[in-house]
């Protein structure tokens, strides 16, 4: 087990920076999910930690070692590939074996090391298939054992549930969550599903165009972004622009007592469930509703005040196009940016 | 149109090439076997026996002919696919200066023909060839003629480096992208989950280029198993390799020998059917591993 830090990390690609200074500090035994759009370079940063691509300028440390010109198969920082890769030629139990084989160790050890993992990733019984044999889902699970099997100080997980359908998805997250915890074995899991990254995540690194853009915990990435950038990537967003004066926040949708300093240009930010539906009551706004959207177990209402759009989710799902709602606005919770 | 039709109509567009295809082969075929149990009417010859079978089979010089064409072939064949692969593996280890393109030029000598080959083969090692000329210039000979025999010997030296020299370029052209793929993919997974540079090659890279560099062998085995040109031109007169010998039988003013080509024909196509099975079995392993994905 070990600490990771990134420090200034740079990465070109035909003159192009494709990371940009990166700089994370990971605590030992913790999930950091890396999150970001395609194309943002999560696959390029994950790679390069585990030494199969070189950094341009930059530090890795795993405790105080820098690994800058340690070789991959010297850093002990098992990778699971976005296409797992898992060997065709071998079995199950070869593949898992692999690692092991390689360092040499005493046949009985080994056996003794895969079948624990043969049973802690429930995966007994298919011990002598071969990969061509096996079901996504049970890949999956080979490929994170296989790494798992050389019990390196950092495991590293490059999209491990792509291809997985939604069902095996959830049942896998919960899985990694757990013996990652059991293990107590830091590590960074890629993806771009973000509520895959709520689920399993101590803690959040959002990367957009090669740049971590937030570090946080989903808790607060989620409710305290820091940026209209990093607010909008975690879905669909409601701001109201206007200026603060004398505890006033004036606006086209009306004015608000707020608890900030003047400015001239101020946005809230409103996420579509911090918008209540409600009764008539002191401080609440008439709208009307414009369109709806049926979403199982909640409904999307795009409502109109004063000209102005706003989208809210409500589980009351018995209003129509046209009637008329009130809305109340909490401006304490909501997020403020200043320009 | 019905659906009858349409299902038949590629067929009956493809039906004038595949008559010319097939006709001619089976045609062949049938030929050389009704030839080769004796029955050649134009020449006279109407009586099916076994007799031509028998003879060539009692024959010492068959059997010196089969054994040096199995030399070869096989001889050829291992240096093409050991030089091919480490052609192949050069060219990988290389690649990251990937502008040098330049290595493509060894793949004129796939596109050459045989006969070109030998030509090649004869100017530069024969006794009055390059190599014996400057040898001879710079004094380590006497003689032209003292220089080592490489050209119609008994070794099969000559024939050997022409197929070489057709041969190991086939096999980079065929494992170059299958090693490439490999050495960016598994063994990438193979050095992080902590195997050496030796380790990725044995357990990782060779066995699994190791179906599609037995298929070039294999390839590479029934051609020159088969082809007269190469020892013919370049090959000893004794022993003959087989398919010479099958020509000179064939080529020979008394028709009626006609049936001992056929006959050494035969063996020659009795053998390509095994190699062609073993082909498809090793098509099946690949396929079944998913190696070529
Ligand atoms: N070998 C390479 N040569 C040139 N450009 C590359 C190379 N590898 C990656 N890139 C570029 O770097 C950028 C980041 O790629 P990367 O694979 O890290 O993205 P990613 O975040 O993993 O995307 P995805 O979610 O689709 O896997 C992309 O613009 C990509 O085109
Ligand atoms: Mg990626």
């Amino acid at each position: 087990m070990s600490n990771i830090k990134i420090f200034n990390v740079y990465k070109y690609y035909n003159g192009r920076a494709v990371l940009k200074n990166i700089n994370l500090d990971i605590n030992e035994g913790e999930l950091v999910v890396l999150l970001g759009p395609s194309g943002s370079g999560k696959t390029t940063l994950i790679n390069g930690i585990a030494g199969i691509i070189s950094f341009e300028n930059g530090e890795v440390y795993f405790n105080k070692d820098l690994m800058n010109n340690v070789p991959i198969e010297k850093r002990n920082a098992a990778l699971v590939d976005q296409n797992l890769l898992l060997f065709p030629h071998m079995t199950v139990y070869s593949n898992i074996a692999f690692g092991l084989k390689m360092r040499r160790l005493d046949k009985q050890i080994i056996d003794k090391k895969v079948k624990l993992l043969i049973d802690l990733m429930e995966l007994s019984g298919l011990e002598k298939k071969y990969p061509y044999q096996l079901s996504g889902g049970q890949a999956q699970r080979v490929a994170i054992a296989r790494a798992l099997a050389i019990e390196p100080k950092v495991l590293l997980l490059d999209e491990p549930l792509s291809k997985l359908d939604k069902n095996l998805r959830r049942n896998m997250q919960e899985f990694i969550k757990e013996l990652q915890k059991k293990l107590n074995i830091t590590t960074i899991m890629v993806t771009h599903d973000l509520e895959e990254a709520f689920i399993v995540a101590d803690k959040i690194a959002l990367l957009i165009d090669g740049e971590i853009k937030q570090y946080d915990t989903p808790a607060n990435i989620y409710e305290k972004p820091v940026s209209k950038e990093v607010a909008e990537f975690f879905g669909c967003s409601n701001y109201i622009y206007g200026k603060v004066e004398n505890g006033k926040f004036i606006s086209d949708v009306g004015v608000f007592d707020v608890n900030v300093s003047n400015c001239q240009y101020a946005t809230y930010m409103f996420r579509p469930e911090q918008i209540i539906l409600g009764e008539k009551q002191k401080n609440s706004l008439k709208a009307c509703i414009i369109k709806r959207q049926y979403l199982g177990d909640r409904v999307n209402y795009i409502i109109d005040i004063n000209g102005n759009k706003l989208v809210c989710s409500s589980n009351n799902k018995n209003l129509n196009i046209g009637d008329i709602v009130y809305i109340s606005l909490d401006f304490d919770k909501a997020i403020c940016f200043f320009e | 149109m019905n659906k009858k039709y349409k299902l038949i109509f590629p067929y009956l567009l493809l039906l004038p090439v595949l008559l010319f295809i097939f006709g001619i082969f089976i045609f062949g075929i049938v030929n050389i076997f009704l030839q080769s149990f004796g029955y050649f009417p134009a020449v006279g010859l109407k009586l099916f026996s076994l007799r031509y079978y028998k003879e060539i089979l009692k024959d010492p010089n068959f059997f010196y002919s089969l054994k040096f064409s199995l030399y070869i072939s096989f001889i050829s064949s291992l240096l093409s696919v050991i030089l091919g692969v480490l052609l192949a593996y050069l060219f990988l280890s290389t690649y990251l200066n990937d502008k040098a393109k330049f290595y493509n030029i060894y793949k004129i000598s796939v596109i050459v023909p045989h006969t070109i080959a030998a030509f090649l083969v004869f100017t530069i090692f024969s006794q009055s060839g390059f190599l014996s000329r400057i040898f001879f210039r710079l004094g380590f000979i006497n003689n032209m003629v003292e220089f080592y025999p490489m050209t119609f010997d008994t070794k099969g030296i000559g024939v050997i480096l022409a197929y070489v020299w057709k041969g190991a370029p086939f096999i980079t052209l065929i494992t170059y992208d299958i090693l490439k793929k490999l050495s960016d993919t598994y063994s990438k997974v193979a050095l992080n989950l902590g195997a050496n540079n030796f380790q990725v090659f044995w357990y990782i890279l060779f066995p699994l280029v190791l179906p599609t560099i037995s298929l070039g062998f294999i390839i590479l085995f029934t051609f020159s198993f088969g082809a007269y040109e190469i020892p013919y031109l370049l090959g000893p007169s004794k022993p003959k390799a087989l398919p010479v010998l099958a020509y000179i039988y064939y080529k020979s003013v008394n028709l009626k020998d006609r049936p001992y080509s056929m006959v050494i024909n035969v063996f020659i196509i009795l053998f390509s059917l095994v190699l062609a099975f073993l082909y498809i079995l090793l098509n099946k392993i690949i396929k079944k591993h998913g190696i070529d994905r």
